[in-house]
């Protein structure tokens, strides 16, 4: 057969292959991904020819190459005018691109997302199997959301819906890592390895709901990717709850007396033995929160004192379920908060997310 | 100073980077018309720049409206040194002159860069205020409209055709001028794309000006095109159809918002284009220039009108180069014309000069008879062109040609050619003209009063739209049962063979011409559904599959290729050589087309397209044509295989059985298997359809002939592959293609999927048929591939477009429209009575949910909805669009097809005509993607910048898309390419659903619910008073 030299297909309406989409995000060459193509739709066609794949899935590349662009700044997609895409085309052509590769994500959480991490993004390709291109784009797009609402107003959700025409979903995962990148959440440590990307991304959510600025009061125009620092301070005076030595005895004798018989034995002893030293955890992890140093140490500390030696002792996930709801009602009975209500609040509003966080941490 | 343009500069987006420091860009906008120069602010410092400028005016001739194109360019500042281009916009003002057209054009346009393409938008609006100029002498024809679709633009009713129109100008390119040796690219390209337009403007005025000077106010199937004659300049021809028309109701109407198949209606004097009837005949042939003299019959012949013979033999002798033998040269005088003369005023055929239609759909009734295509080329030498202002060379190479085509078509007895085009072939200084139609015998007065043909007269005006309508069709039925049927019976008396009155149907394929005497060699047989008048085995046409004629089964694509080496050559022998070589290709393509019709059972051609190219080294021709059996044309005969060589029989046997079975299973594939009744009668007569003819002295001369048709010899191994390459591959399940708008067959267009083009350049490994029509093969292969997930559909409009760019390489350019079909359930009354029952269900649906809409004026009373009986017919036409569009459908802003419609939608105004030029040139082709990835973008880009001036029209779709590649060249990773894009914008309003982003906002939409409503009782009460009346 005679030699082609140019071969393209042009639509007026530009309707995208999911699949060759899905191999160009992936980042192989259009000939890897004729190839893969060709093994799966073989079969299928008769007398499929693999130049003819090759060459739909060069215009395919082509056509993603000239879109990048309003990738990049999805809001323009709906109105530039050399494609014609059809709505939920759009929203897919924007959702598979921005979408995380969660172990992908997990290394680079937490990191400052600078050029000098861009080019150790090998290192996280050599280490997850997924293409450097892959890496690279995942990264870029970190960087970018987070470049775009860094210093935005407002619940970081929705704006980064508004700016990416994310859904909810993706949305939330991209807050997620704008919330770590902002606060540098400490992640890296081997201890921590263990935990997914779709743990942290739980607890930022659950953080960003209740411990952010904007988780109180809407009209608190700082970003919520901030602490709420008034919360911060008033969590300093939980002290009471471990320097009190009758205060502590109260709030043990209380919380072993609703729990006997109700979570295993194991774990009835630890709480016996042990609460001392879990109780000093929890409000120590919360009193430093203040510190910008400590608070970076969050998931460590957590993981390192209350989740470690729980599960040492043997305690199944319910034990802990159980002691820490049991932790937080039984507080408010103790002499030396009953007369602070506020603290109540802050107490509350401490330990619905902590128990979250512990809960869903609490895997192997 | 008849008119006054105004124009505001209001933003620009997503600019380029102009300057690397910033990121940013300083704009500004210059604002250009003629020699007048406006300019904007700058505005630093930003991609996205704003400059809500005053209004710009410019006060300037009509003629100057006309011709110039608005320009804006795109600058970006700059203290020190000269200002850098950003881009341009060009801006056709034609669209704004019209009287019913757009009032202004508003919106963003695409910022176009011959060097990097497409960069950011920019928004404007643009008005125009017309002083109208009465002077008889004036240069400007503002307000001529011009319609590139290949029908009548639905929405307009014609009364009267004033024939061919034609004009051409010429000019030196500027890419030839000494001054290109100094310039940029980027200056000579603008030059170019600035003339070019300008030139486009130009020739509108004066084609305008001939149509003006005729009283008529359209131009109808518009073509126009560029011929790059390299150093000797550059032609601008346009053909096209001059009328008269009138908008059929100003007021979006129910008519505009009716389903498409009312337009089937032949009350609405509009072509039937969305459906074809069911059933229906076509009927013509194929002459071409080699074919033998025809056998002439000196007998009864009314000498041709215009055909003085002089006339024609001095047109003979002008061309030096001309290619030899033509089928009608010499002697024409006693051509007979068994036309009817026709008796209605005002225009009759006879006082057109060049009877030549270009639109391809037709009003019915207007056909009469279909004779056949007409072909006519010509070699020639071009030369410089020495006064620009007076191409005569052109022009009368141009005449040469057409008086030869109607000339052939006189001697097929017929006094018209429709689907009339005109193309060229450039290779260095050899220019190839081609020309070529249908001849037909045409009804011109049903451009005025539509005949009815009887057998949609026996529908009654259950189908008419308003009270008023209702009337008028009244009166129009009167009309033409008082005048038009003694037309009909002229035509009858003068050809004693017709016998049209009693089957009006098949009376468009029976033969013009006499039976005694053929102008070119055909079998005649009576005719399969009237079983009076003559027919030909084979009917050869270019124009439409007409909606009137019964077909048996769907009909299909072919095609057929031949490629030749040519010598390389210069001048004088060159162009003999080549225009030795002609003869030999069209019999080549000719004997193609009939064998694969064969093999595809069928017996005509529809849409017939042949197109020759010439090279440097060798020649290429491709025809593509509509494939359809036609009820009244007899069976196809199979084809035989024999083999004189001895030998091999058992091979030959295998190729008989293959080429027995291939046509077997064609027949299931495209349902060719005729209706009890008919088949046993053709049955009997298809094997001797000669033996009835006893009268016929020429009977062993047909027998003759037919044999050559029919038989296969297979000699050698050149012979053999010649008999592989019958077998076209298979479309898959699902696809099926056309060259036509529409199938013929039981087919509707419902919707509109997608508009593609597709591009391929390939080195030929050997100059041979041989190895060039696997590409096609290729090619199809590929589009099929890509169209895989729409199937079930059907490509309309599939349209090939070769070119020799090179030596031994070959571009192939493929456009098509793919079309979601459905069976057409109405195609025949006692299918709609037998369907009543379940449909009546369906019509409650309907009006329950008009009843939602429908909130005041209207009483909706449960009683409303009662009426059926009579109204039956009309209610189910409209059920079947509701059922269509149950879900809203997302549409693309701007639709673009081939069609001249839009399946799914009705066009409810036309907004003007576009004609586009672009060059683009690439210096570093690599870095976008290979030749490969600049076309894409190229035409990507190019189909965005239609999409953007049909939307900043206030359009939403563009029919009657064409685009021709002018040049592609690409050396050394340097690439430039010229691409020209023509087509009608339109508004459309689609079946029931709003379309997502322009549609009629709701109001309207209630307002045209409420509209069908009140037409519906009023139709009902109308039968009454008919009934009253009578």
């Amino acid at each position: 057969m005679a030699e082609i030299s140019v071969n393209i297909f042009v639509g007026n309406t530009t309707f995208i292959d999911p699949e060759v989409y899905k191999l160009w995000l992936e980042g192989h060459s259009s000939f890897e991904g004729a190839s893969i193509r060709y093994q799966k739709l073989s079969s299928q066609t008769a007398g499929l020819k693999f130049d003819l794949l090759k060459s739909d899935t060069t215009d395919n590349y082509r056509m993603f190459l000239a879109m990048e662009k309003h990738l990049r700044s999805p809001v323009t997609l709906s109105y530039q005018p050399l494609f014609q895409i059809p709505p939920d085309m759009q929203r897919m052509l924007i959702e598979k691109y921005y979408e995380l590769d969660s172990i992908v994500a997990r290394e680079i959480l937490g990191k400052k997302l600078s050029s000098k991490h861009r080019k150790d993004l090998d290192e996280v390709s050599d280490k997850t199997k997924v293409s450097l291109k892959s890496c690279r784009r995942q990264y870029d797009n970190f960087k970018r959301v987070f470049k775009a609402v860094e210093d935005m107003e407002g619940p970081m959700v929705k704006n980064i819906q508004a700016n990416f025409c994310f859904s909810e979903l993706l949305a939330k995962k991209y807050a997620a890592v704008v919330f770590f990148a902002n606060n540098r959440f400490e992640t890296g440590k081997k201890r921590l390895q263990y935990l997914t990307f779709s743990d942290f991304a739980f607890c930022a959510d659950e953080m960003i709901v209740k411990w952010t600025a904007g988780s109180t009061d809407s009209r608190k125009e700082d970003l919520d990717a901030d602490f709420d620092r008034e919360f911060l301070q008033e969590l300093r005076e939980l002290k009471i709850l471990v320097s009190d030595k009758d205060a502590s005895d109260q709030h043990k004798g209380l919380i072993s007396a609703s729990l006997k018989g109700k979570i295993s034995e194991k774990a009835y002893a630890d709480i016996e033995s042990n609460f001392k030293n879990l109780s000093r955890a929890i409000v120590n992890i919360a009193s430093g929160m203040i510190h910008s140093k400590e608070l970076r140490d969050f998931f460590n500390d957590v993981v390192e004192k209350i989740v470690e030696p729980t599960k040492q002792a043997q305690w199944t996930s319910n034990d802990m379920a159980l002691f820490l709801k049991c932790y937080t009602s039984s507080s408010y009975q103790i002499e030396g908060m009953g007369r602070h209500s506020r603290l109540h609040t802050t107490l509350e509003r401490y330990m619905t997310t902590l128990t979250k966080c512990v809960l869903r941490m609490y895997h192997s | 100073m008849p008119g006054k343009l105004k124009v505001q500069i209001i933003a620009a987006r997503d600019l380029p980077v102009m300057d690397r420091a910033s990121d940013l860009a300083d704009a500004f906008v210059e604002v250009k018309l003629g020699q007048v120069t406006h300019k904007t602010e700058t505005c630093r410092k930003s991609l996205n720049p704003q400059w809500q400028s005053e209004w710009f005016k410019f006060e300037v001739d009509d003629e100057e409206l006309q011709d110039e194109p608005l320009q804006l360019r795109i600058m970006d500042y700059d203290t020190y040194s000269a200002h850098d281009a950003i881009g341009k916009v060009y801006i056709d003002l034609n669209p704004l002159l019209l009287k019913d057209g757009a009032s202004e054009i508003a919106g963003w346009l695409p910022i176009y860069d011959t060097m990097h393409g497409m960069r950011g938008e920019i928004s404007v609006v643009v008005k125009v205020d017309l002083l109208e100029n009465v002077s008889k002498f004036k240069e400007s024809s503002c307000g001529v409209q011009f319609f590139s679709s290949s029908g009548i633009p639905t929405c307009y009713t014609v009364s009267a055709v004033h024939g061919f129109v034609e004009e051409l100008v010429v000019n030196d390119d500027p890419e030839y001028q000494w001054i290109d040796m100094i310039r940029t690219p980027r200056a000579s390209n603008e030059a170019r794309q600035q003339l070019f337009t300008k030139l486009s403007g130009e020739l509108q005025r004066k084609i305008g000006l001939k149509v003006l000077e005729r009283e008529g106010n359209a131009v109808l199937g518009y073509w126009q095109c560029f011929d790059l004659e390299g150093e000797s300049g550059i032609v601008v021809r346009g053909i096209g159809t001059a009328a008269l028309i009138h908008r059929t109701n100003p007021l979006t109407s129910p008519l505009s918002t009716s389903p498409p198949q009312d337009q089937l209606n032949p009350k609405e004097f509009s072509v039937a284009e969305d459906t074809p009837d069911g059933t229906m005949i076509g009927s013509p042939l194929y002459t071409q220039q080699f074919s033998q003299p025809a056998p002439r019959s000196p007998s009864k012949v009314a000498p041709c009108r215009h055909l003085s013979d002089s006339d024609l033999t001095s047109a003979h002798l002008v061309g030096s180069q001309e290619k030899p033998g033509s089928g009608g040269s010499g002697g024409l005088t006693q051509r007979l014309s068994l036309l009817p003369k026709p008796t209605l005023p005002p225009i009759t055929i006879d006082i057109l000069e060049y009877p030549f239609f270009t639109i391809k759909k037709f009003p019915p009734g207007f056909l009469v008879h279909l004779g056949g295509v007409v072909t006519a080329r010509s070699v020639k030498l071009l030369d410089r062109i020495h006064n620009p202002d007076e191409p005569e060379t052109r022009d009368a190479w141009w005449t040469e040609i057409r008086t030869e085509i109607r000339s052939h078509a006189a001697a097929m007895g017929c006094h018209a050619v429709l689907g009339y085009k005109e193309t060229t072939s450039i290779c260095d200084e050899i220019c190839l003209l081609s020309a070529t139609g249908t001849a037909a015998i045409v009804n011109l007065a049903a451009f005025q009063y539509p005949v009815i043909p009887l057998s949609t007269q026996t529908q009654p005006n259950l189908l008419t739209t308003s009270l008023d309508r209702q009337d008028f069709q009244q009166q129009i039925q009167q009309n033409s049962q008082e005048k038009t049927p003694p037309q009909t019976d002229s035509v009858m008396s003068e050809n004693p063979t017709a016998a049209t009155e009693s089957c009006p149907k098949c009376a468009i394929c029976h033969i013009p011409y006499n039976e005694s005497s053929l102008p070119f060699p055909v079998t005649v047989s009576k005719c399969a559904i009237c079983k009076r008048s003559k027919v030909p085995d084979v009917l050869f046409n270019t124009v439409e599959p007409p909606p009137e004629l019964p077909y048996t089964g769907r009909g299909c694509c072919i095609h057929a290729s031949v490629c030749r080496s040519k010598k390389k050559a210069t001048g004088e022998s060159n162009a003999a050589m080549i225009s030795d070589a002609l003869p030999f290709m069209e019999y080549e393509i000719h004997r193609q087309l009939m064998n694969k019709l064969k093999v595809k059972g069928m017996n005509a051609l529809f849409g017939l397209r042949v197109q020759i190219v010439v090279g440097e080294t060798l020649l290429i021709g491709v025809a593509t044509a509509t494939a359809a059996y036609v009820t009244a044309l007899p069976p196809p005969a199979p084809l035989r295989v024999t083999s004189q060589s001895g030998g091999g029989e058992t091979q030959v046997q295998a190729l008989q059985k293959l080429l027995l079975d291939t046509t077997a299973k064609n027949k299931d594939i495209y349902e060719l298997h005729l209706p009890e009744s008919l088949g046993e009668t053709t049955a009997l007569d298809s094997p001797q359809p000669i033996l009835d003819n006893t009268d016929d002295l020429t009977d062993t001369q047909f027998l003759a002939s037919q044999k050559d048709t029919y038989v296969l010899t297979v000699d050698d191994v050149e012979d053999k592959e010649t008999v592989g390459g019958l077998f076209d591959p298979l479309l898959p399940t699902g696809l099926f293609s056309c060259t036509t708008e529409t199938v013929p067959g039981n087919f509707r267009p419902s919707k509109h999927l997608q508009m593609f083009t597709m591009m391929r350049t390939q080195t030929l490994a050997e100059t041979s048929t041989k190895h060039f029509a696997p590409i096609f093969d290729d090619l199809i292969q590929s589009m099929c591939f890509q169209l895989r997930s729409m199937a079930p559909c059907c490509l309309c409009s599939v349209c090939y477009d070769v070119n020799v760019p090179d030596d031994d390489v070959i571009q192939l350019w493929l456009t098509a429209s793919a079309v979601d079909l459905r069976e057409n359930a109405t195609s025949s009354p006692e299918k709609v009575l037998q369907n009543k029952g379940i449909r009546s269900t369906d019509s409650e649906l309907l009006f329950s949910m008009e009843e939602l809409q429908v909130t005041e004026g209207v009483p909706a009373s449960p009683s409303t909805p009662i009426g059926k009986g009579s109204k039956v017919p009309m209610l189910e036409k409209r059920i079947v669009l509701t059922d269509s569009t149950v879900a809203p459908v997302w549409r693309p802003k701007v639709e673009i097809t081939p069609l001249s419609v839009v399946p799914g939608g009705v066009i409810d105004q036309y907004l003007g005509y576009i004609n586009l030029f672009f060059v683009r040139e690439s210096m570093s082709v690599r870095e976008s993607g290979g030749v490969s990835g600049f076309m894409y973008n190229f035409i990507s880009e190019v189909n965005a910048i239609i999409r953007s001036h049909v939307a900043s029209l206030g359009g939403n779709a563009l029919v009657a898309y064409n685009l021709v590649d002018c040049l592609v060249e690409d050396r050394n990773h340097q690439c430039q390419c010229l691409i020209n894009v023509s087509g009608d914008a339109v508004h459309v309003v689609y079946d029931g659903s709003v379309s997502g982003m322009d549609s009629p906002c709701p109001g309207q939409l209630q307002m045209s619910h409420s509209q069908q409503f009140r037409r519906d009782s009023s139709t009902e009460a109308s039968p009454q008073a008919v009934e009253s009346s009578h």
